[in-house]
């Protein structure tokens, strides 16, 4: 029997349900009235970070080659009697998968058939097959999406600067791993880490928009296998606070430079609650949106652009980043306004009314998030591995204080934590 | 999904509206279409929504209306440009939270209203009559940085280089934003010009979608445009290639793209035959090229068609070792030779259907989709429902999918190929 607890909102006129499910899934379902497509996401807490783990039942860590847990994510789809994607075509739902820094995540939409669809999702993923022949030609594959990626300058940015920023953290690798750490991969290290992973302790369901609670939990019944009750242990070498270098530059065929921006946050043992993570939001809307003293001057000084200019709280197991990036003419300009802006705002402090401010535009923005079954279903899921809750976080915005902003910039910003990354035009493109 | 639709032809506007509370948010916007004539004219056309939603006439500065639309529980005004078949589509919308989620109880609704009204209608401008100095060099220097930026991006890149290669000599050949001539040599006159000539010509395609979304807003918008005559917004099929165009270029990367432009001899009654035929050959991921060119023959990481309705062609994308482009090639056109043989089973046929139908059933699920759904029905004069399409695509026969195959050509190969780094 499935004790079924519910998540209500009022302010923002939602509910959903969630499940501790006896073979150890957590289950999230979020019924949408009206809504024909439902969406359903089967996920792990396991990433490209993951390379070093400990299992609770064994004694010690195993380190393993960079990229497996991409490679398990394309060759789950592979069975025996055929691929998943040819199962789904069966009944027109429509399929897909990815794998991030912190999760591998499993995906379909469909309009018609879903319970069927659910199944072959909840059965392809607990069913792994993996031969020598079928690992060799996935490393063709792969290998051609890590070309892919660099040629990307968006990529090549981004990773040059966590390289910048971490001396050993993970989050520097590659989530596809590079041709040579792929080339390790065997049928025998991906059922290791099958196995560890795709533990359902570990694990998580979201289904949202056209769905009905007993049902899912009926199919959920009928098809989950249960799990040892093993928990895994994330291992990570001790990280400094400081930087690697401050600067790190690359050329490539661009029009035009690109930069991504970073501080590098001092990381503890320390949980983020759903009201750190909206300080910090609230705290970077008030400093670079495009309503902020920094956006107008850096526009009204052609050294950045709408369409490009962005920034985040870039935020995981053991890492965490403030992120500025965009195209600019003049990167190190850009660099120098924001440690500068950074400057201000410590020594001035941020208003009621700044706070008062962003948080109505990160609540609306917020709440916008929530007409999309599968924004919903993804956002549910990264809350879930993370130990927070979807609607806290929404509504956590008026609860804010400028104080509350003040203290998380003065622990955030840190000048010698910052770094930055540039791709500059070749000289031919240039 | 219930819906209203208010044609005009007085004022040469078409306006769709459905209120529904499964959103959280209401969208308006207004897509302005014109034909493309040259880069010259695209450039101009192309600045001006860009420039008008940068501030209005009650919030002049930039900063401050940023953080008026901050306090309307960060609502967005966005401006876009974009080509569908030989027309312009310039769009101004604004979008936010339905009233009912405002917690201080503003009405958001009436506030985007009035702010969208006056963006299209009431434009800020300086004491000349024009629009201001600082917006429009703004707005001119970031139109050419985008440029930059799909150079930045090399699958764009090459479907745009394809693109305007096949269709050389036609409007939709025109840059939908010009080129980066034409922009630097745009004018604050010259710019002012083109919103006259856009109030006065561009058919109008209105929507309205959303929590609180009426079909009030289309009435005054109709007012407000009053009596004139619009442009005609119809595109002409792309012509048979009297031969293959080729063009390969060359830059330092680690992987080439491939792009294919395939001409369809079909009319626009075999239309929803083509889409299918398309999602056949490229479409999904049971398509004969994710099956045999990606995954058996792993000639490509990426390997699909899409069809364009508006100029009836099909563009083949993919990324490729450079080693392999003439293989991946001969490797595509394999796969269009087998469907014109009638090599093609019932499964595959059925998948391609079930998948295409997904997409029509979801449509009612997100307003971007419903407002893209209509503004294409609005531009080729025929009104129909998702669901009517996902009705007749299952009706499609095999010898309508063959015949629609055999009258699809190869048009133009363009290759950017990849070689190494000269530094």
């Amino acid at each position: 029997m499935n004790t079924v607890m519910t998540r209500e909102s009022r302010l923002l006129g939602e509910r959903y349900y969630c499940v501790k499910h006896p073979s150890g899934l957590s289950i999230l379902i979020y019924p949408k009235e009206k809504m024909r497509s439902t969406y359903a996401v089967f996920g792990t807490r396991y990433g490209s970070i993951d390379k070093a783990f400990l299992r609770s039942d064994e004694a010690q860590a195993e380190v393993t080659p960079a990229g497996i847990a991409h490679f398990l994510e394309h060759k789950l789809f592979e069975s025996e009697d055929g691929d998943a994607f040819s199962r789904y075509a069966k009944i027109g739902a429509s399929a897909n998968a990815y794998t991030s820094f912190e999760t591998t995540r499993y995906l379909f939409s469909c309009t018609e058939n879903a319970e069927q669809a659910l199944e072959i999702l909840l059965d392809f993923v607990q069913s792994p097959y993996f031969t020598e022949q079928t690992v060799e030609k996935e490393q063709g594959i792969i290998g051609q999406e890590i070309k892919m990626y660099d040629d990307d300058p968006q990529w090549r940015v981004l990773f040059n600067l966590l390289r910048a920023l971490y001396h050993n953290h993970p989050i520097k690798d590659d989530i596809a791993g590079t041709v040579e750490s792929i080339a390790q991969i065997t049928p025998a290290y991906l059922y290791r880490c099958y196995n560890t992973f795709y533990n359902l302790n570990n694990m998580a369901l979201c289904v949202s928009g056209n769905c009905d609670v007993d049902h899912v939990l009926a199919l959920c019944d009928k098809m989950l296998k249960p799990s040892a009750p093993v928990q895994v242990k994330r291992v990570f070498e001790a990280e400094p606070d400081a930087i690697v270098q401050p600067i790190v530059e690359e050329k490539l065929a661009v029009a035009s430079p690109i930069f991504e921006f970073g501080v590098k946050e001092a990381m503890g043992d320390v949980h983020r609650t759903e009201k750190d993570l909206a300080v910090t939001e609230v705290l970077l809307d008030i400093m670079a949106s495009d309503s902020s003293p920094l956006f107008r001057r850096l526009l009204d000084a052609s050294l950045i652009n709408e369409a490009s200019f962005s920034y985040e709280y870039f935020e995981g197991s053991g890492y965490g980043v403030v992120l500025f990036g965009g195209e600019s003419s003049d990167p190190y300009a850009v660099c120098d306004a924001i440690r500068e802006e950074m400057r201000r705002l410590k020594a001035m402090g941020v208003t009621e009314e700044d706070v008062r401010r962003s948080a109505k535009s990160l609540y609306g923005g917020n709440l916008a998030g929530l007409n999309s079954p599968e924004v919903i279903a993804n956002a549910a899921m990264t809350m879930e591995f993370s130990g927070r809750e979807l609607f806290r976080y929404i509504e956590c915005f008026s609860e804010i204080t400028a104080a509350d902003v003040n203290a998380r910039m003065e622990a955030l910003f840190k000048e010698e934590q910052t770094a930055v990354s540039v791709i500059w035009p070749l000289q031919e493109n240039a | 999904m219930e819906h209203t639709i208010l044609e005009r032809k007085d004022c040469g506007l078409k306006a769709f509206c459905c209120e529904t509370p499964q959103f959280k948010t209401a969208r308006l916007s207004a897509h302005l279409v014109l034909p493309l004539t040259s880069p010259e004219v695209a450039a101009v056309r192309a600045l001006v929504p860009n420039i008008s939603v940068r501030a209005t006439r009650a919030y002049p500065d930039y900063t401050a209306f940023g953080k008026r639309l901050a306090e309307l529980y960060g609502a967005t005004v966005q401006a876009g440009v974009s080509r569908i078949g030989d027309n312009q589509i310039l769009t101004l919308a604004a979008s936010g939270i339905a009233n009912r989620y405002a917690f201080d109880g503003e009405d958001v609704q009436a506030a985007l209203a009035e702010i969208l009204e006056s963006i299209v209608f009431a434009p800020l401008f300086d004491a000349d009559g024009l629009f201001p100095e600082e917006g429009f060099l703004q707005e001119q220097r970031q139109l050419l940085e985008t440029l930059d930026a799909e150079f930045n991006e090399k699958r764009i890149y090459a479907k745009n280089h394809c693109t305007e290669l096949m269709f050389a000599g036609e409007p939709a050949g025109v840059p939908k934003t010009g080129t980066k001539a034409a922009i630097r040599a745009a004018t604050r006159a010259g710019t002012k010009a083109a919103w006259e000539e856009i109030t006065r010509n561009a058919a109008v395609c209105q929507f309205s979608i959303g929590d609180g979304a009426t079909i009030q807003f289309a009435e005054n918008f109709a007012v407000k445009l009053g009596a004139r005559k619009t442009l005609s917004t119809e595109s002409s099929l792309h012509p048979a290639p009297a031969q293959v165009r080729r063009v390969t270029e060359e830059m330092p990367l680690a992987q080439s793209k491939l792009v294919l432009g395939l001409q369809v001899g079909t009319t626009r009654e075999q239309r929803l035959a083509t889409k299918l035929m398309a999602a056949i050959f490229g479409g999904t991921p049971s398509s004969k090229l994710f099956l045999n060119v990606r995954e058996k023959q792993s000639l490509c990481y990426y390997c699909s068609a899409r069809h364009d309705t508006p100029k009836n062609v099909i563009f083949v994308e993919s990324g490729v070792e450079t080693s392999n482009l003439d293989r991946a090639e001969e490797a595509i056109l394999t796969e269009l030779r087998a469907i014109q043989d009638g090599n093609i089973s019932e499964e595959e046929i059925l998948h391609a259907k079930l998948a295409l139908c997904n997409g029509y059933n979801a449509v009612a699920d997100s307003a971007a989709s419903i407002e893209s759904w209509y503004l294409s029905c609005m531009l080729q004069d025929s009104m129909h429902t998702p669901e009517q399409d996902a009705e007749a695509v299952m009706r499609i026969t095999k010898d309508e999918i063959v015949e629609a195959a055999n009258h699809t050509v190869l048009d133009t190969v363009y290759k950017l190929k990849g070689v190494a780094k000269a530094e």
